[in-house]
């Protein structure tokens, strides 16, 4: 997706329409918003903090490649998304050079050495942040209790996805939500209230926790805690057409039925025993299907290729969020399919016209 | 003596790279690797030069493998028993020194007189050892916030860097860390190279 200003692109005839590269970056901004504004006023000051510095590195970035290619790129947005990505996958709490290193990497190394937007050829905010997560163990750490547990909880609660991870082998539970439950994780009065009348007036027996999770009072990176406003700022997204089902379906699906397939493993409860609902609502997986998988740069071209790039990274996440070191493998999921969209590319092209049906090789 | 900067072997010519990836994580073990190549590098070109003269054409190569084979065999007992931790660390590529040797060994056979091959080839080496150096520095100072040099009476031989000593980028201790800084670095060459051209037309 190269788009150099008002250069024409291919061979006419073209269809004009109103969207440029930094309609497309503004947009995706707006939609992420919500979800960010939630995190600074669950955990604090300290996370606009942390946003702030990852976009001012971000935008410093972008404004010295531009220098340096005499040709400036601030304006699209493009570097603000990235900025603004790199805070929302990082935990508020973290000392601050690490949100400005993982901008700066993104930006410079990732994206900048490679030719500038379009020829990253990985996601430069979430390089920048695995970046940072494998230098320094801090960036790994630093949760902030939200402002919605009552009583204040202190900061020693993990992330449910970290937590259930170190404690899953040691207890007794036989799935996340019971163990969260079992461990006594803190709740906020507004889902236990809610939970209880759902319970009253419907009938339906829903943990607190799940709830937790799906509305973001949970300590956790400072974007990725409210799936319900990421999902609601998607909807503008799919409805322009800025992104399409084919990425968060395959992703999604994939993910799910192998969560819930293996998902019960690490708790000694066998095969089919996972807890899908768990792994949809917790970690970073609403981000990365509905905005990080989407990038236009970095996946593939085709709605056959979307499938099976969503495929990749749903079955990688769900292998390293299962199996792997890290609590939540998705980001890394996105980065090593981000790696394979060139070829899966080369392999879904359309055929050329009359050229039977060999395909054009990459 | 051209091998030292403008033809260097890994920076420019990208030759010898397995070893510059792999042991550049401390500035001490490119510094021992550097000079072993060297050392390798400068006797084989001088005694596969003066056996040439008594050589046939057709057994040439098979005796230039032979000394390098004997050269750094030697170099690997001598180091094992000189410098037994440092050796450890740099594993099995100190006996790979003579692979190295054999793709640096550029033109054999090319009677262009011993002394000056022999200078080419130290040349290659120091060039060798700069680029091994140059990497290992950059990728321990920005990994580790430290450069481990020789210890000498009393100095334990490790710089430490302030700022980043607290704080170091791990990734560039990694595999990660040598492809990216040798990448980088080749850039700059490649740069340098391309000014120097343009500027002489």
């Amino acid at each position: 997706m190269s788009l150099a200003g008002s250069e024409p692109l291919a061979i006419s005839p073209h269809l004009h329409r109103e969207i440029t590269t930094a309609r497309i970056m503004w947009g995706v901004t707006a939609c992420l918003l919500p979800a960010g504004l939630w995190g600074v006023w669950q955990f604090g000051p300290r996370a606009l903090l942390v946003v702030l510095v990852a976009l001012l590195a971000a935008l410093a970035g972008e404004l010295l490649v531009g220098l340096l290619r005499s040709r400036p790129t601030v304006r699209d947005g493009s570097a603000f998304l990235t900025g603004l990505l790199v805070g929302y996958l990082l935990p508020p709490g973290v000392p601050l050079y690490v949100p400005a290193a993982a901008s700066l990497f993104g930006i410079l190394v990732v994206k900048g050495s490679f030719g500038g937007l379009g020829n990253n050829w990985m996601n430069p905010a979430i390089a920048g942040t695995v970046f940072a997560f494998f230098s320094w163990s801090a960036a790994r750490r630093g949760w902030i209790a939200p402002l919605a547990w009552s009583p204040p909880a202190g900061a020693s609660w993990a992330e449910p996805l970290a937590f259930v991870k170190s404690a899953a082998l040691t207890s007794g539970a036989h799935g996340p939500i019971e163990l969260l439950a079992s461990a006594g994780y803190p709740v906020s009065r507004f889902s236990q209230a809610l939970g209880g009348w759902l319970h009253g007036a419907l009938g339906l027996g829903i943990d607190a926790h799940y709830l937790d999770l799906l509305f973001g009072c949970v300590p956790g990176s400072i974007g990725e805690v409210s799936p319900l406003l990421l999902g609601a700022g998607s909807v503008y997204l799919f409805r322009t057409g800025i992104i399409t089902w084919h990425v968060p379906a395959s992703l999604g699906g994939t993910f799910l039925v192998l969560v819930a397939v293996f998902g019960g493993l690490p708790y000694g409860a066998g095969f089919f025993a996972g807890n899908p609902v768990f792994h949809l609502l917790s970690g970073s997986l609403a981000l990365s299907a509905l905005y990080m998988a989407c990038d236009p740069a970095t996946s593939p071209m085709t709605a056959k290729g979307k499938l099976i790039f969503g495929a990749g990274v749903g079955a990688l996440g769900a292998l390293l969020r299962l199996c792997g070191s890290a609590p939540d493998g998705l980001p890394l999921a996105i980065i090593l399919m981000n790696i394979a969209t060139p070829l899966i590319n080369g392999l879904t092209g359309p055929g050329r016209f009359g050229g039977g049906s060999g395909r054009p090789r990459a | 003596m051209k091998g030292a900067l403008r033809d260097n072997p890994v920076l420019a010519l990208a030759l010898g790279l397995c070893p510059s990836l792999a042991i550049t994580t401390q500035a001490v073990n490119a510094i021992a690797m550097g000079v072993a190549v060297l050392l390798v590098l400068v006797c084989a070109r001088l005694v596969s030069g003066l056996l040439d003269s008594v050589l046939l054409e057709r057994s040439r190569a098979v005796v230039h493998i032979l000394v390098v084979a004997i050269l750094t065999t030697g170099v690997y007992e001598a180091m094992g028993s000189l410098f037994p931790a440092l050796t450890r660390s740099l594993g099995i590529y100190v006996p790979l020194i003579a692979f190295n040797c054999l793709i640096l060994d550029g033109t054999p056979g090319e009677a262009r007189g011993v002394g000056r091959l022999a200078l080419d080839a130290l040349g290659m080496g120091i060039g060798f050892t700069l680029a091994l150096l140059l990497i290992a520095v950059l990728r321990e100072a920005l990994g580790a916030g430290t450069i481990t040099l020789f210890p000498l009476a009393g100095w334990s031989g490790v710089l430490r860097i302030p700022v980043l000593h607290d704080a170091p980028l791990r990734v560039m201790t990694m595999s990660v860390g040598a492809f990216l800084t040798l990448g980088y670095l080749r850039a700059l060459f490649a740069w340098i190279e391309l000014r120097r051209r343009e500027g002489r037309t």
